[in-house]
């Protein structure tokens, strides 16, 4: 302990130095525990999204299976378009426990975000509720018919148009006015930001009469899922979507991602092991008459060791702790840029920073100060006392 | 009195890549414990070379040196850190004392190194020690707040703090003024006496010098005489 202190007076020497140091060691650890906390949020945030769709299979016109799960869980145009008949002959099938059709049509609205963008319109029935059980009404209430010329809005759509239960609500380029039957509560999902209509409704005013873009389908038995893949292989124009795979593949395509953010924290800390190696064995050759003068007053091979270990390990368990510190406080906008840079980001916190991550930052930190303090700490060990006190002569 | 350094035919030699030097040419003397001993000399005649020899910092080249009971030409070098730690006490001309630390914690630093829990209340012991050098109004002040005398006091304060034999004083004055170097040698002569400290002490000051017990004069490696001092 009172070699400790000591350690931690000689850091305050050349205060300057030390505290570059702790600066480059803190930049690896902030990146590195951005990143996990990324990784970590971002699967969460992935499985909450998938989770809330409510289904576990989703039914496709044929296409990029993958492209086409991404666009139904972050909307957005583009979606093929599938015959009604197929949901007509799929709902008799006795292996599933709900279902529901959906038809998702973008518009361009010029006005919308003041340079223009796509409003996203999802045609739904009633089976919706049940695939999505969790869903309330802020306010208004169901459409009072299949064929009504109403919306509900999602909670941060309504938000965006101000509108109300009641109000009118204009769609560009169809001309065409329905009024507002109700709005949802918050989701935390995409389904916040879509004006949804009754699926009837959908198709009659997008002119896509008996079009779906997809099925949701909720399995009684989640293991029946490849028979019931293998028995709709048949269909020529649809193909089933797992949404576990489709978890397991974006996971798959944000790892690559991960791979080279990882390199970059790799290098932060490979450069970080450098300079604290250099900060600590340039200490050590200033103090060579000093160490020298040590080892003559009794002082062993093992306390200069020591010693200069725990100069390391101050600093990077200090890095460690303003790391984790920058970590929580930038993890917002770590947020803000991985929305920005990828091409499907999940509602919800991206980056989950826990206290578990944050000591295992820790001492990761003070296992980096372990190893790179071993070189400088041996050099200093190893000084015979004499030769030492003698440097300076 | 009893003997606690012997030194028979005692040799030091150093080897370089262009020379051999002979430090100490097999010389002889003993000192007794409580004996203040000054070794004097032009510069390279071995003073220091002998000091190190004796307080376990270099290792012998032939012959036989006994200090506190250890045969050191015996003793592996793994050895010596314990022996430097428990039985011997090191002042150097530089003063040598951390400047991150205060004078009450560059006293207490040998008790640092100290094996089986060190020395109980080292922190007391060590402000003990620098009111017994004068210095009780310099306790809590870093080096750079203390003269060169005041400093040279600390480094005697910490020489005695795990309460060695023997105090190795390798030119003490030598970066002191006149007056300071007198009160640092007095200081060296009244802890010896006070706490029956063997202290060897290496200058050029023949005036300090003769206020010592003995004076062994060293020249080329050679013990030239050993004088009785008057004063002692």
């Amino acid at each position: 302990m009172k070699l400790f202190i000591i350690a931690f007076k000689n850091l305050k020497r050349k205060k300057t130095r030390s505290v570059l140091t702790i600066g480059g060691v803190a930049i690896a650890v902030a990146v590195l525990v951005s990143l996990l906390g990324f990784n970590a949020g971002y699967q969460i945030a992935l499985n909450n999204d998938v989770d809330k769709m409510g289904y576990q299979v989703l039914v496709t016109a044929k296409g990029c299976p993958y492209e086409a799960a991404t666009l139904m869980l972050k909307g957005g145009g583009g979606l093929r378009f599938m015959e009604e008949e197929v949901f007509d002959r799929i709902v008799q099938d006795e292996r599933i426990d709900k279902i529901t059709p959906q038809l998702i049509n973008t518009v361009f609205d010029a006005d919308k975000d003041g340079g223009g963008g796509f409003t996203m319109f999802m045609g739904i029935e009633k089976s919706y509720l049940t695939l999505k059980p969790w869903t309330e009404f802020k306010e208004g209430e169901w459409f009072s018919d299949e064929n009504a010329d109403e919306v509900i809005i999602g909670y941060e759509a309504a938000e965006l148009e101000q509108r109300r239960a009641g109000d009118k609500i204009f769609i560009p380029g169809i001309d065409k006015v329905l009024t507002v039957s109700g709005i949802f509560e918050r989701t935390g999902t995409q389904d916040d930001g879509v004006i949804m209509l009754p699926l009837k409704t959908a198709q009659r005013i997008f002119d896509l009469e008996k079009k779906l873009t997809g099925i949701g389908i909720k399995l009684k038995d989640m293991t029946e899922l490849p028979a019931f893949e293998e028995d709709l292989y048949d269909e020529a124009s649809i193909q089933v979507i797992s949404m576990a795979q489709v978890k397991g593949t974006i996971m798959n395509l944000i790892s690559t991602a991960q791979i080279l953010v990882t390199s970059v924290a790799f290098i932060a800390i490979i450069v970080a092991i450098f300079g604290v190696v250099n900060t600590i064995l340039m200490s050590v050759f200033e103090r060579t008459q000093e160490i020298g003068v040590m080892k003559a007053i009794g002082a062993s091979k093992l306390d200069v060791f020591s010693l200069i270990w725990y100069e390391t390990i101050l600093i990077c368990g200090l890095g460690g702790i303003v790391g984790s510190i920058i970590a929580i406080l930038a993890g917002n906008s770590v947020e803000f840029f991985v929305k920005k840079l990828l091409p499907y980001a999940p509602e919800g916190n991206l980056v989950h920073i826990t206290s578990g991550l944050l000591l295992l930052s820790l001492v990761g930190a003070i296992v980096l100060g372990l190893v790179s303090g071993i070189y400088p700490a041996y050099r200093a060990s190893s000084m015979r006392p004499i030769e030492a006190i003698r440097s300076g002569e | 009195m009893s003997t606690i350094i012997t030194a028979e035919k005692l040799k030091k030699v150093y080897t370089t890549e262009a020379e051999t030097i002979v430090a100490l040419k097999e010389i002889d003397f003993t000192v007794a414990e409580g004996e203040f001993v000054c070794i004097m000399g032009p510069s390279g005649a071995g003073k220091t070379t002998l000091l190190n020899l004796i307080g376990c910092l270099d290792s012998i080249s032939g012959g036989a040196l006994d200090v506190s009971g250890y045969k050191l030409a015996e003793i592996k070098e793994r050895r010596m850190p314990q022996i430097r730690r428990t039985h011997v006490g090191f002042v150097f001309q530089e003063f040598f004392i951390i400047p991150t630390l205060t004078a009450t914690e560059n006293v207490e630093l040998p008790s640092f190194f100290l094996k089986d829990g060190g020395i109980k209340n080292s922190r007391e012991k060590a402000i003990s020690i620098l009111k017994q050098v004068g210095l009780e109004h310099r306790l809590n002040h870093l080096p750079g707040e203390l003269s060169g005398g005041e400093m040279q006091r600390v480094a005697v304060a910490r020489s005695l703090m795990n309460s060695p034999r023997i105090i190795l004083a390798d030119e003490p004055t030598g970066n002191l003024d006149t007056k300071n170097a007198q009160n640092i040698f007095s200081l060296l002569r009244e802890v010896s006496k006070d706490n029956n400290m063997t202290v060897l002490v290496a200058t050029h000051n023949v005036r300090l010098g003769h206020q010592a017990d003995r004076i062994i004069h060293l020249h080329d490696g050679i013990i030239d005489k050993i004088e009785q001092c008057e004063a002692a």
